[in-house]
Formats: structure tokens, C-alpha cells, sequence
């Protein structure tokens, strides 16, 4: 994959709270920094993929001061060889080592503030995305002037989910007039155990990323989810609250911003306590969807990080269905192909716009 | 009644004559010059201007978005060494005096591009792209204007002017398409000549050993490297003090309320201080220490360098080649590696040694390599 070895750049936004040895250093050294929990998880991917390769895995802060004359060459004495420079971009910008193939680790767009600033970055200097060789876990298009350009996308997945860890459960409580009066609500009621979901045999799971509570059409579509939870006795709807991005983010904080997507969206839903949805605040265990006898539903964001969880996890649910909104920056078919990878089957999608859609004639007709 | 305005009749170019053979035409655009305290681009606008009119090759007129502004009046303003009364007289008098600039007449814009493809041939400066590389390091309003307009600033360019090679490098890369319209713009030391002889009469300073750091602070200058070795005991137990030039910028609040009492100690914040300030607490220096992890060229190195004094600079962007052997490097994201270096560059053999070299270093960078390259490029247009 990398066969000279594989430099990785770190995003210089969470590299500000770090202390670093220099410039050029080991993932080990990165023990105990305060990194987002995304940016950890891509790291130990990439650790994970160098060392079943064989191949070696260097970090670098800032490359972009390496330019030129002798910092350049004092840079390519200290890769020794590398020929593969990974950006992980944060989307603020993107990374390129002028002489290296250049890659692109794209990897928390799930974080609204992210994908705007790589919407923007990739508007002020479309040149850079031809430069790029290789996408890991994202197939974008990007066009300079008439022409489109699409690097290669390559899936580098997790063999085990991580974080790992139990959920905590809390109940779903939504007052469309205040997120804090709802949370203050959620955070009173009696805590639910695991074995209160085990009651549950047809789960649909949607986990939320923060890009996700801000699409309104997705966010309209849970709602739907969360209506029809109430309909089937044995049914259980779970909604992850988007992950965590900094140490310092709560619970509380996180399930904000799924309350929030889902207020915005205007869709309306009764303020009551509904005993079949639950939201939860980490990735579920793939033991949650083992039992023999639970049909088990993923609904996905297209910007959800797939790549946190094995394949085998996929493998626990009857159906996946990703939802995204057509004429994205991803290529349809290619995106497919790499969920289809990761997934180990060809998962639904589900255009929500087109869902709306729909659901829209379907009202016309009845009425 | 209607009141007649008299316009005032078109000022003379600045070598005060008409348009003679073998001289180019050129409009710069002066917008830097309208700032009231002159540092960085401001700087580098005005050592331009003197240096095309140095060259004698150039009939140069001035505007602020393509609006004429008179040679005298930004002549005088250069004397003055402030754009406090040009600004004034441009905004006050623009609706009566002000005339629109020549179109066919070649536009070098000495900073940020305003106007896109307004005249004949256009050519623009990049000093750096940092707010590309590391927008974290700005404020979100001066990554806007430094880059939301640049790929049409560069796509109307008939030549790019690169402030370094090291610049040049860096655009190159991350435009692609501007290669083979680049050119290296240099810029120079320039004290005043009286500064020699004012300093002379004036008793030394009373800090005793310091290095000098010049900058606005800011995150991109680097300074948390230095604390950051000062808790290291080959630093700690030297007597070294830092003296920072410069006003207080964007996003270190948080670094400076951090400092220690020890830190504070050997840290000595000027503020923003006057020219013939600067070049004294430079003179008095042993040496300066530039850990500043990303420069488009770093003109106070150029300027330690031209009154005798090494740099222990980063090893980044425009250092090496600007510094060239008159500096020692380090690694800016090393507190180790700058303290190292530090302990070798306080060794008195190794401080004359670099000593000797620096003004010769200093010498490379002169009027004439700043004026030439714009000089090619009227002739070529």
C-alpha cells in the first residue's frame, strides 16, 4: 500500500494543545496528548495498517515549514527514504510535501465546522485535490474549472471497534421549546440498563454525527424512525448522540446537539417520554446486536465514520441504510463500492431528499 | 449656482519628468502605504517604491483601488515615514482629486491583489501562504481576505512576485498553474543614516545579555518554544535574557497569562516601539533568536544580519536561505534542539565566528535585486 513506508501529517488545530518532542515523531510519543477521540481512532488505524504491512509509519507536525533549500533537504534526510506522506485533515486545509505521493485521511467529517472548512479550503485552492493520490475512507469528487478529478479511494477499516467500552442508555425526552429543558429532563430520569434494551427484539440503530443533526432531511427522516418506534411493541429505536470530538465534551453536550438537529428540522413529535427510544453515548458493542433471535436495522449517515467499526459489525445487522443527500461532494458509486467494502454487502441508500419527496406524493395521494 | 471644481492638473511621475525613452511605465498600488505604523508590508511597499525610484528606469504613478493618488503626496509620506496624512488626504479630497488610474499602463500590487483583471498587465506579490497552510494561526477574518480571492488573484496575474524562493515554493505547489509566471522579489535592510551616530551618543542599555526576538506576537512567531525551554536547566541556569519586540497580536492570551514569574523574567515584552528603538535594542543584542515556525522572507533577520548580528532562527520556510551560514538552526517544535543550539550559539567563539559573516550575508539583499525583477518584467510586458 505504502511501500517505502508512510509519513502521516497531523492537524495543526488539535496539534495547538500538544507538547512535541519536534517536528518528526513517533505515534507512542502521542501518549497522553489530548486528542479527539476521531483523530485517535484514525492513528491507531494507521498504526494498525503499517504494522500488519511491515511498513514504517513516521508522524510529522506542520510539513508546510519543510518547503524549500535546506529545511527541505534536512526533512528528506529525516525520512530517510518514505515516499508516502498521509495528510489527516481536519478540513482547514490539506497538506501536501512537495516531492512525496500525497494521500488524503479526510477523517471526521461527521464534525459540521469540518466539512464546512474543507468545502471552503477546496474553493480557495482547487489545484490541491489533484495532487492527491489517494483517499482513505472517502470518494470525493473535486472539479478545477471544467474538468473533475477524483482520487483513488481506499478503504482502511478497524478490526476492532473502538472506542470500546459500554454505553451509557438514557431515556428520549424532546421539548421543542428548549434543548436544556429537555436535557434537564433526560438527566433526571431513572437511568436505563442494558437489560431494560434486551426486552427489545427489532432495534434500528442511528447513530448521529454532528453534520448529520444539522442536515434537516436526515434529521426529518429520524423523526419518522422515532413516530414509527412507538408503533411495534417489541420494537426499540437507539439514537447514538454524535461521538464526543473533544475530552472536555459531555454526555450532556453531545445529546444537545442531536436534540437540537431534531428541533431545528421543524418535524413535530410528541413531548412525552417514548419507552421504545433511547439515545445512547458511544458506539454500541456489536454484542448488543448479536442475538439470534433480534433483527437489527443500521441507519447511517453518509458522513458517519464507518471505518470505526470491523466488518463483522456490519455483518449483525439485517439491513444497513445509508442516508445522504444526492449531489454531494461524494461520487455515488464509488462511495457505494467503499461501503459495500467495509460493509461486506451492498448497503441500502437511501437519498433523503428523495425520501422527502415521497413522502410528500404519498401525503398528496392520501389526501 | 453650481460651484466649479478645479481639477487640480495630473502630478508629474515621480522622476518629475515627461515619459522618456527607454523608461516603463508602472502603476503600484499603494493601499499598504495608507497605514498609519509601518511594519511588515507597509515596510516592504515603501523599500519598493524607493527602489524603482532609485533605479531611474521607472515613470512610476500610485493608486489606492485604482484611484490615482499624487507622487508627492506619497513621497512625502514616506519621508514622514507615516501614511497617517496621506490616508487623510485621500479620503477627504478623493471625490475632487482623485482620478482614475491609466489602465493601460502595467499594475503591481506590492500585497493583496484588490481589482482583477482591471488593467493591461497586472502583477501581484505573495509574501506567504500561511493563511492556507495554517488558517489555526489567524483570525478567521484575515484568512478570508488573504486567500478567498487568491485563485483569481493569481489566474489574472501576468507575473507572480514571490517574496522568497521558499514562497515561491509553497505557492508553486499549491497552485500548480502559476509556474512560469513566478519571479523572486527580495526585499533589503535599510536604516536610516543618522542611526549609526544618535546611537553612538547614547549611553548602552541596561539589560545586561540579551538576545533580541522581533514580531508581532502571535502563534506563528513560535515564542511558546522558548518558554518552554527555558524550564530546561541548560537554559535555566544561563543568564540570557529574551528582549520581544513587538505589539501583542491574535491568540496568545492564553500563552502570555500562562508565563511563570521565572519566565517573566527572562521574557522582556517591548510593545511596538519606534524605529531607532528597534535598531538600538538590536545593536545591543548579543544576537537574535527567530523561532518562528512559518515566514514568507523574515526581514528582521536581514536586519540583526546588517548590523553584525547571527540568528538562531527555525529551521523553516525562507530561514535557511535568507540567514544562510550567518545563523545557527533548530528544530521549532524542539525545546531540546532550540536549547541546544542556544548553548551553542552563547559560546563567544561561536558568536564571532557567525558575527563576521552576518553583514556580508546581510549585503546579498540591496535595492537593486529588489528593483530588478520588477524592472524584467516591465521590459518582457
Amino acid at each position: 500500500m505504502f511501500p517505502t513506508g508512510l509519513v502521516v501529517s497531523l492537524p495543526s488545530r488539535e496539534m495547538r494543545a500538544m507538547i512535541l518532542p519536534g517536528a518528526l515523531f513517533q505515534i507512542a510519543d502521542l501518549a497522553g496528548q489530548p486528542l479527539s477521540g476521531t483523530l485517535r481512532a484514525a492513528l491507531r488505524l494507521l498504526d494498525e495498517t503499517c504494522r500488519d504491512a511491515g511498513q514504517r509509519l513516521l508522524l510529522i507536525a506542520r510539513p508546510e515549514i519543510f518547503i524549500h533549500g535546506d529545511s527541505r533537504a534536512w526533512l528528506m534526510q529525516q525520512l530517510d527514504g518514505i515516499g508516502h506522506h498521509l495528510n489527516l485533515s481536519d478540513g482547514s486545509t490539506i497538506q501536501l510535501v512537495a516531492g512525496l505521493r500525497n494521500h488524503l485521511f479526510f477523517y471526521n467529517p461527521g464534525l459540521c465546522r469540518n466539512m464546512t472548512a474543507f468545502e471552503r479550503f477546496v474553493g480557495r485552492a482547487p489545484e490541491v485535490p489533484a495532487q492527491i493520490g489517494m483517499q482513505i475512507n472517502t470518494a470525493f469528487t473535486f472539479s478545477i474549472g471544467q474538468s473533475l478529478y477524483a482520487p483513488q479511494p481506499l478503504l482502511l477499516q478497524t478490526k476492532n471497534l473502538f472506542p470500546p467500552g459500554e454505553a451509557e442508555y438514557r431515556i428520549f425526552y424532546l421539548n421543542p421549546n428548549s434543548v436544556a429543558d429537555s436535557i434537564a429532563r433526560i438527566e433526571a430520569a431513572p437511568r436505563i440498563t442494558a437489560e431494560y434494551v434486551n426486552g427489545f427484539t427489532d432495534i434500528t440503530y442511528i447513530p448521529f454525527t454532528d453534520t448529520a443533526a444539522s442536515d434537516a432531511s436526515f434529521c426529518r427522516l429520524v423523526v419518522k424512525h422515532i413516530l414509527a418506534a412507538g408503533q411495534l411493541p417489541k420494537g426499540m429505536l437507539i439514537l447514538g448522540a454524535p461521538l464526543a470530538q473533544e475530552k472536555r465534551d459531555t454526555f450532556s453536550e453531545m445529546m444537545s446537539v442531536l436534540l437540537a438537529g431534531l428541533i431545528r428540522c421543524g418535524a413535530v413529535l410528541p413531548r412525552a417520554a417514548l419507552p421504545n427510544v433511547l439515545i445512547t453515548s458511544s458506539l454500541l458493542d456489536e454484542d448488543v446486536f448479536a442475538r439470534a433471535d433480534r433483527r437489527c436495522r443500521l441507519v447511517m449517515h453518509e458522513t458517519f465514520e464507518f471505518w470505526r467499526c470491523p466488518r463483522r459489525y456490519y455483518e449483525r445487522f439485517e439491513t444497513l441504510c445509508v442516508a445522504g443527500r444526492p449531489g454531494g461532494r461524494h461520487d455515488r458509486l464509488a462511495i457505494i463500492d467503499l461501503l459495500a467494502e467495509a460493509c461486506g454487502r451492498v448497503p441500502d441508500i437511501l437519498s433523503v431528499e428523495e425520501e422527502q419527496k415521497a413522502s410528500m406524493r404519498r401525503r398528496v395521494l392520501d389526501d | 449656482m453650481i460651484k466649479k471644481v478645479r481639477r487640480p492638473p495630473a502630478e508629474p511621475a515621480v522622476s518629475g519628468a515627461a515619459i522618456s525613452i527607454g523608461r516603463r511605465r508602472l502603476t503600484l498600488e499603494i493601499g499598504p502605504l495608507l497605514e498609519s505604523q509601518w511594519t511588515g508590508i507597509p515596510v516592504f511597499t515603501r523599500r519598493l517604491v524607493e527602489s524603482l525610484v532609485r533605479s531611474g528606469r521607472v515613470d512610476l504613478s500610485f493608486c489606492f483601488n485604482l484611484a490615482e493618488i499624487p507622487a508627492p503626496k506619497v513621497l512625502a509620506a514616506i519621508s514622514q515615514g507615516t501614511g497617517s496624512f496621506l490616508r487623510q488626504a485621500f479620503e477627504e479630497h478623493a471625490h475632487e482629486m482623485n482620478r482614475m488610474v491609466d489602465i493601460s499602463c502595467p499594475i503591481l500590487y506590492p500585497s493583496v491583489k484588490t481589482a482583477f483583471g482591471a488593467c493591461a498587465s497586472e502583477a501581484s506579490t505573495i509574501h506567504d501562504i500561511s493563511t492556507l497552510v495554517m488558517p489555526e494561526n489567524h483570525e478567521e477574518a484575515n484568512v478570508a481576505y488573504h486567500t478567498d480571492n487568491l485563485r483569481r488573484e493569481l489566474a489574472t496575474d501576468n507575473m507572480v512576485f514571490c517574496v522568497s524562493e521558499a514562497t515561491k515554493a509553497a505557492l508553486e505547489t499549491y497552485f500548480p498553474s502559476v509556474i512560469g509566471k513566478t519571479s523572486i522579489l527580495y526585499q533589503f535592510a535599510d536604516w536610516p543614516e543618522a542611526f549609526p551616530l544618535m546611537e553612538r551618543n547614547l549611553p548602552r542599555i541596561a539589560i545586561g545579555r540579551y538576545a533580541i526576538v522581533i514580531g508581532t506576537i502571535e502563534p506563528r512567531k513560535n515564542l511558546s518554544v522558548i518558554l518552554r525551554a527555558l524550564a530546561l536547566p541548560e537554559v535555566e541556569k544561563s543568564d540570557l535574557k529574551f528582549v520581544v519586540i513587538g505589539r501583542v497580536g491574535w491568540l496568545v492570551d492564553q500563552l502570555l497569562e500562562e508565563m511563570t514569574p521565572q519566565q517573566r523574567e527572562r521574557l522582556i515584552f517591548s510593545g511596538f516601539v519606534s524605529e531607532f528603538t528597534k535598531y538600538r535594542l538590536i545593536a545591543g543584542a548579543e544576537f537574535m533568536v527567530y523561532p518562528s515556525l512559518y515566514e514568507g522572507f523574515g526581514i528582521p533577520a536581514v536586519e540583526a544580519l546588517s548590523l553584525g548580528k547571527p540568528v538562531l532562527a527555525a529551521r523553516t520556510s525562507s530561514f535557511p536561505e535568507v540567514i544562510g551560514r550567518a545563523g545557527l538552526y533548530f528544530d521549532p517544535l524542539s525545546a531540546s534542539d532550540f536549547a541546544a543550539a542556544l548553548v551553542e550559539m552563547e559560546s563567544p567563539a561561536k558568536i564571532r565566528e557567525l558575527s563576521a559573516l552576518a553583514e556580508p550575508q546581510s549585503r546579498q539583499f540591496g535595492w537593486q535585486r529588489m528593483a530588478q525583477p520588477v524592472l524584467d518584467w516591465l521590459d518582457e510586458s
